[in-house]
């Protein structure tokens, strides 16, 4: 999860998170080395002595910054498309969720099994318990099992939100009166928290969103729990 | 023993929050530009005796050999880490698959 003054992305919960990670790391350094050589170039200036007030073109150095360029892009560009391709990989999924957004609440159904549905509020603060993330707790968590491929229906019921998760690599907006597909897949237990991400009237920023990720014996259990209560 | 074993000096630096000294080849990549940078950057100017001929030497050195080793590492990097995942799914398949009738047909195969 995000804690204060958290800049970089959150660790990675899904395989495709962690190619993004990867690809964000790759891109980020050939940036860095370009501001590196740009400020470089920059600091040169200071030492240069050379004055020509007649040049008209020089045809070397033009074709230098051009093909250069266009060659550090196609290592940029490779990497890009093939994990556009990757998210768009069509899997099996073993488990769906419909989640959708309320003004200003998520509420979500399991339809694979016998309809389990219900809201899930943000905690307000005076609520919350010592060891509870403000902004961040919710009073139902979705629980879903690890180590199997999830697809997420969302839509909304009023205006849009946007259903989101850093740590799987998930943004997904819900728009009232249609439904958007998603699948992820959560390699390792535990909470991973997001938060609405498309503004959507006075408490935007107070309908998060908090995945409880279990081994499917304890899935099991409770979808089981869930159908007896 | 094993506790006597030295520890491994803690290779951590943060930039922004990231450790980024766990980024594959991050540390190989600067290790090797910047000192071969330096290096032919030396190099250059005993050679040259021209100090901004072999500063602009010294950086591209830097600069070349940043990057270049940086996609060549990556590339690798990322070459064994599938190969290690198709090895983790092999023996994943092969502890479920023992005894059965699938593990025999598949050894039918390969023979």
């Amino acid at each position: 999860m995000s804690t204060w003054a958290n800049l970089g992305l959150q660790d990675s919960a899904s395989p495709l998170m962690e190619q993004l990670i990867f690809f964000h790391d790759h891109a980020l350094l050939i940036l860095v080395m370009i501001t590196v050589l740009v400020g470089y170039l920059m600091f040169m200036l200071f030492f240069n002595n050379y004055v020509n007030r007649f040049l008209l073109h020089g045809q070397l150095i033009e074709m230098i910054w051009t093909i250069l360029p266009a060659i550090i892009l196609l290592f940029i560009a490779f990497p890009s498309l093939r994990l556009l391709y990757l998210l768009d990989e069509i899997n099996e999924p073993s488990v769906t969720l419909k989640s959708i957004g309320h003004q200003w609440y998520w509420s979500y159904e399991y339809s694979d099994f016998n309809n389990i549905e219900f809201d899930s509020y943000m905690i307000p603060t005076n609520e919350l318990s010592t060891d509870g993330f403000r902004l961040l707790d919710v009073d139902n968590r979705i629980v879903l099992p690890m180590n199997s491929q999830i697809r997420i229906l969302v839509t909304a019921a009023d205006v849009i939100h946007s259903w989101t998760i850093p740590a799987l690599g998930v943004k997904v907006d819900g728009t009232p009166g249609r439904l958007n597909q998603t699948n992820f897949f959560m390699n390792r237990p535990g909470l991973f928290y997001g938060q609405c991400s498309e503004i959507c009237g006075a408490n935007h920023s107070f309908m998060p969103i908090v995945i409880e990720s279990v081994p499917i014996n304890y899935f099991i259990k409770w979808i089981s729990n869930n159908l007896n209560s | 023993m094993l506790d006597d074993a030295p520890e491994e000096p803690n290779k951590s630096f943060y930039i922004f929050g990231r450790d980024v000294a766990q980024i594959p080849c991050f540390r190989n990549s600067f290790l090797y530009g910047i000192s071969g940078g330096i290096g032919v950057g030396v190099l250059a100017f005993l050679g040259t005796s021209r100090p901004h001929l072999a500063t602009h030497i010294g950086f591209g050195s830097f600069f070349c050999g940043t990057i270049v080793y940086w996609m060549a590492c990556r590339y690798q990097w990322s070459v064994r880490r599938f190969e290690q995942q198709q090895l983790r799914e092999a023996m994943r398949r092969q502890a479920m698959y023992e005894g059965t009738k699938v593990e025999r047909e598949l050894d039918i195969k390969s023979a």
